[in-house]
């Protein structure tokens, strides 16, 4: 017994050495397996008189556990140590860069058109869209501008080879304010209406853009004065700039469809090259605006003695530009895919 | 309207600082764009006194002068011959840089002689071409003073709105700020006229209508003038203004036009050849203008003529036949009044714009007429000498002032403001109104503008100012039921769709090229074209977005900015349309899909990935696909969905002669467009929610031989049908076509998925399916199982 102890004393050690597991296997087959040493041993306890089995099977138990122990222990320790080896035969290069996925992007246009639908309609403003080929009476004649009017050419009309009708001529209409008349004539009052889309003037260069986008936006109701107009406008400016305690300066000014007229500044401030708007002692000219005349609630089906409102109207393009800090208006629609991707939106932005 | 602040000083009597009168200018809604202060520049220029001459003892021409600059003496050397004792004159220290030179003055040693400075002339001042001696001051002048306050005169250029052609004389914006408190309006200067004898040429009225163009017509002849150049002060105050000064003659009359918004007109009486007559023009009637411009003249134009013909274009510009010259003795000089829209039609059919046009289409003051043509008399004969006759008249002030009546609660309605009346009245009586009856006022004559009570409100409000007027919020208002269709509708679902799925949103210009109009024709086609384009490169609407598309492929490809997958909403034009336009929704790509990369191989892009474009847009929409497509796309890899007989989107390759157009041969590039007028208006409706059963699913493949022409959505709906209810899912894995099928054959692989209902599938069950599959499959379209 005792030279069999010695034995497993030495493959203990062997076991604790072994660096491979099918070694490691057979010392365990050669061991405790059913032809191993102390398995064999264990058979012949038997045959030994019965003050000594006792005392033989538990030296053969504690043999047969150490070495099963001994056994597991390396051969988890194998295990690990193969599994180590072969991970580290895997090694990726993280530092490498994915595919590029196709990256979409939405127009600034479209985000601001958005922004502003978005302002408009929670402040109870209904839509209706007009046509982008108008007729002269409803794109001047009835916003107070007849032919002969200096202000039809502070709109250089671009006009289209449609036949005249007694409406006029057919063109691309300067403005959406002819959608005043639409909605008046198609609504009626009490009314609270905008109106968004493509504008045309035949005017080309840093600033200026032979197409352009306006809103506009009427709002005839009872009690309605020009002290409402300026909460609006206020209202609208500071949603759409995300700003509070907005001041705005509002400034006579003169257009055919609105009396009093008055152009609208919003403050500003530079700041390394930036443009903070809503804040500072600069003014910048951001709308105009005004009481509804009332030759254009006539012209609207309105009658002027019972009814009155104010209208104000913006360039979508401009604020867009303000907003975002884009300068030159010509890249709108240069159709350039790197200022589309870096000025443009992603569809997963929400709307503030 | 540019004028300097001297010019305004004419009319008003103010101690305000320029820049708050401008301030000011534009809170009353004549905006000031600009205010150009030309002197600024001799800031650093200083009045000196000389206190001593002596000469340069190495050189004759030169004197040593002891100057005093209000702190201390300076030796200056200096050349000019009228330096004498006790003049003021123009001294620059050293470092100070002079503007003619831009030279930064420095000490320097003269002939042996230190000299500190400089003693300038106008010349070196940038003030005239003056250089015999230095600039001599008004002796008052303080020695140490900048001299640019000498000769500081800002000009401010002002943004006049269309109604107010009183502001186009320097007068009218004068009485607005007198009217807001800025200064007191001087009256006119007095006239003292001699007059004497007449005007020697016959004048009448040739018919009605010139009679309705000019309702007044007034002259008056002035005899022996000397046409000289204008005085210095006359000069200036035009250059300031931003006019050439001409000769006295021409320049009293634009002095005229600019100072009270009265245009007048100088006529040479040499040229007149008899009697003359004021009409209508002839159809077609020849008329050389001054600058010698020839126009061909329109009947519902006016002139003044004599027997020869035209001699004025009435209220736009004068003839060169009686231009006044330099040896011109007599004149006859014009005041009149013309019907606003008629000059403007005049001015608008001949493109003709004019200072007299500008003033006389939005409506000069009829009133003054005779008063500013006697003033204007009076000027000529101080400036040119002669003799000035009576006056002529022919016709009559328009009568069109009527009172108006202004109601006592329209202010508070109007803008929640209450003002006394007192204040009311003051304001309007200060901007020229005449309260003729208790709230009744008559608007000046030089207000055309002024017609209703409204307009009044608005005066009141413009000089009580807007920021007086207190801010409401505008009423809570909810929307209504009614309402809820009336949202802006900009296919926003669509765009961030398309924006998620790699595709770049463009908006473009609506007007093309009409060789790109052409491509994108079918014969039915009726293009809408601009009559005034600012280019040919953008004179036709368009009729589909390809070219815009496509034009951004080309410039994108050139810049080599990929990837190229583009898209737009926006409107097409036709004249079929119903309001002449559609909307349409667009997309594109091209180049490859898959990047160039080291993990995937790079793909080109094909008709599949345009149609998942549009089936992601589609989806909920019910539709029949035909293989057929307008002429601009590629016969034989195109399709249009339809509902009914509406194509609702067309998809494909784009026709390789398209392509060309643009530049890009060889390239794959495929497009779509979704017409959003056709798509149904309902919302895509929820199906049940799916029977989730835990039997196992069974996937069979097949490959059919059939048909090279035979649809494969043909194929796959025979499947459907005779799988019944237990197929779940239908897929494409293959599809070949060359030998050994023969050349008009393919052979389609599907994936078939079954699943079962009640109990998991036997074998018999399995082999029950296919058969019936291949059964179907085999009646329906002749499909043999490969």
């Amino acid at each position: 017994m005792e030279a069999l102890k010695q034995k497993v004393a030495q493959v203990l050690s062997e076991i604790a050495a072994c660096s491979d597991l099918k070694e490691l296997e057979a010392l365990r087959v050669a061991w405790l397996g059913k032809q191993g040493h102390v398995t064999v041993r264990a058979q012949t306890i038997g045959d030994l008189p019965l003050e000594e089995r006792k005392t033989a099977g538990s030296e053969i138990n504690r043999m047969k556990e150490a070495l099963q122990q001994a056994i597991g222990e390396r051969q988890s320790v194998l295990l690990r140590q193969r599994m180590a080896e072969s991970l580290q035969g895997e090694f990726v290069d993280c530092s490498l860069p994915p595919a590029p996925e196709l990256k979409g992007s939405l127009h600034p246009l479209t985000r601001t058109q958005q922004e502003l639908a978005k302002i408009f309609q929670d402040l109870g403003f209904r839509h209706m869209a007009g046509p982008e080929v108008e007729n002269e009476f409803l794109n001047f004649t009835a916003l107070n501008m007849p032919e002969l009017h200096p202000a039809r050419h502070m709109h250089d009309t671009f006009f289209v080879d449609l036949p005249a009708t007694p409406e006029g001529r057919f063109l691309l209409r300067t403005q959406t304010s002819p959608v005043q008349i639409r909605a008046m004539r198609t609504w009626g009052a009490p009314l609270r209406m905008f109106s968004m889309g493509s504008t045309y003037r035949s005017d080309s260069d840093a600033t200026h853009s032979p197409m352009f986008h306006q809103v506009e936006a009427l709002v005839i109701e009872e009690g309605i004065h020009f002290g409402h107009m300026k909460g609006c406008i206020t209202e609208v400016c500071a949603r759409f700039f995300g700003v509070s305690n907005l001041t705005l300066r509002l400034r006579p000014s003169f257009f055919p469809f609105t009396d009093p007229s008055a152009e609208v500044d919003i403050p500003y401030r530079k700041e390394e090259g930036k443009i903070i708007i809503g804040e500072g002692d600069q003014w910048l000219e951001i709308l105009g605006s005004g009481m509804v005349h009332p030759k254009v609630l006539e012209f609207g089906g309105l009658d002027p003695s019972k009814h009155q409102g104010f209208a104000f109207a913006f360039g979508v393009d401009r604020i867009a530009m303000l907003k975002y800090g884009l300068p030159d208006l010509r890249s709108f629609f240069d159709g350039d895919a790197r200022w589309l991707e870096a000025c443009g939106f992603s569809p997963y932005e929400s709307l503030p | 309207m540019k004028f300097p602040l001297s010019w305004l000083a004419r009319h008003l009597k103010t101690s305000t600082p320029v820049e708050d009168l401008a301030e000011g200018l534009t809170r009353l809604g004549l905006e000031v764009e600009s205010i150009d202060r030309p002197a600024i520049h001799l800031q650093d220029f200083v009045v000196a006194q000389i206190e001593s001459v002596s000469p340069h003892p190495n050189a004759e021409r030169l004197h040593v002068c002891q100057i005093h600059d209000g702190k201390e003496l300076h030796q200056v050397v200096c050349g000019a011959s009228n330096v004498r004792v006790g003049l003021k004159c123009v001294f620059a220290h050293p470092g100070v840089v002079i503007p003619i030179s831009q030279e930064k003055l420095r000490v320097s040693t003269i002939r042996g002689v230190e000299s500190y400075g400089m003693l300038c002339s106008d010349r070196e001042l940038g003030l005239s071409n003056e250089h015999e001696g230095i600039t001599e001051l008004n002796p008052e002048a303080q020695p140490g003073t900048s001299v640019a306050t000498f000769y500081d005169d800002p000009v401010l250029d002002l943004s006049v709105t269309p109604n107010r052609a009183d502001c186009f004389g320097v007068r009218g914006v004068a009485r607005d700020l007198a009217a807001a408190g800025f200064g007191e309006l001087l009256p006119l200067p007095a006239v003292a006229l001699q007059q004497s004898g007449n005007v020697s040429h016959k004048m009448t009225y040739g018919d009605v209508e010139a009679q309705r163009y000019c309702p007044l017509f007034c002259a008056v002849q002035i005899t022996g003038v000397t046409n000289r150049p204008s005085p210095p002060w006359l000069q200036e105050l035009l250059k300031k203004a931003g006019q050439n000064p001409i000769s006295a003659l021409v320049d009293v009359t634009n002095f005229f036009s600019l100072d009270r918004c009265r245009p007048l007109h100088c006529y040479d009486v040499r040229a007149f050849s008899g009697s003359l007559v004021v009409r209508s023009a002839a159809q077609g009637e020849s008329f050389t203008d001054l600058k010698g411009r020839v126009h061909t003249l329109s009947p519902f134009m006016s002139v003044l003529a004599d027997p020869k013909g035209a001699l004025g274009l009435l209220g736009v510009m004068g003839g060169e036949r009686s231009a006044s010259l330099p040896d011109t003795s007599t004149v006859m000089l014009e005041a009149a009044w013309f019907e606003p829209e008629a000059i403007a039609r005049t001015g608008q059919a001949l493109n003709l714009t004019t200072e007299a046009r500008m003033r006389f289409e939005r409506g000069v003051d009829d009133a003054s007429t005779l008063e500013d043509l006697k003033a204007a008399a009076a000027m000529i004969v101080e400036l040119c000498g002669g003799t000035v006759s009576t006056v002529f008249q022919l016709g009559l002030p328009p009568e069109r002032h009527t009172a108006i009546a202004l109601p006592p609660n329209l202010l508070e309605e109007r803008a929640g403001v209450s003002i006394p009346p007192e204040e009311t009245t003051r304001l309007l009586t200060a901007i020229g109104c005449v309260e003729t009856a208790p709230r009744k006022f008559l608007p000046p004559t030089w207000r055309h503008d002024l017609t209703r009570p409204e307009n009044l409100c608005g005066e009141i409000l413009r000089f009580y100012g807007f920021d007086r007027v207190e801010t409401r919020p505008l009423p809570v208002k909810a929307r209504g039921a009614d309402e809820e269709a009336a949202v802006f509708e900009d296919s926003g679902m669509f765009k961030r769709q398309l924006a998620g799925r790699g595709m770049v949103e463009l908006v473009s210009y609506v007007f093309v090229r009409p060789a790109w109009a052409e491509l994108f024709q079918t014969p039915e086609t009726q293009h809408i074209a601009l009559l005034n384009p600012i280019s040919s490169e953008f004179s036709v609407l368009r009729t589909s977005l390809f070219p815009n598309l496509l034009e951004a492929v080309m410039k994108n490809r050139r810049r080599e900015v990929a990837p190229y997958a583009f898209f737009e909403r926006g409107a097409v034009f036709d004249r079929r349309f119903e309001q002449y336009e559609r909307s349409v929704l667009s997309g594109m790509r091209s180049g490859t899909l898959a990047a160039h990369h080291w993990s995937q191989r790079a793909r080109p892009v094909d008709l599949f990935d345009i149609k998942a474009d549009v089936l992601a847009l589609l989806e909920g929409e019910t539709f029949v696909l035909r293989q057929e497509a307008p002429p601009w796309m590629h016969p034989g890899c195109s399709g249009t969905f339809f509902r009914d007989a509406t194509p609702v989107a067309v998809f494909g390759a784009l026709h390789p002669e398209v392509l060309r157009a643009f530049d890009l041969e060889e390239v794959p590039v495929f497009g779509y467009e979704i017409f959003l007028d056709a798509l149904s208006e309902k919302g895509q409706e929820r199906g049940p929610p799916p029977i989730l059963s835990a039997l196992q699913r069974v996937t069979r493949d097949f490959a059919f031989i059939v048909e090279k022409t035979l649809p494969a959505e043909t194929l796959l709906s025979c499947l459907w049908q005779a799988g019944k209810s237990a197929v779940a899912k239908v897929e494409v894995f293959d599809l070949y076509t060359g030998p050994p099928l023969e050349a008009d054959k393919k052979s389609i692989g599907v994936s078939v998925t079954f699943q079962p209902e009640k109990a998991t599938f036997s074998e018999e069950d399995l082999q029950k399916l296919s058969e019936r599959i291949v059964r179907t499959v085999a009646a329906r379209v002749k499909g043999v199982l490969r």
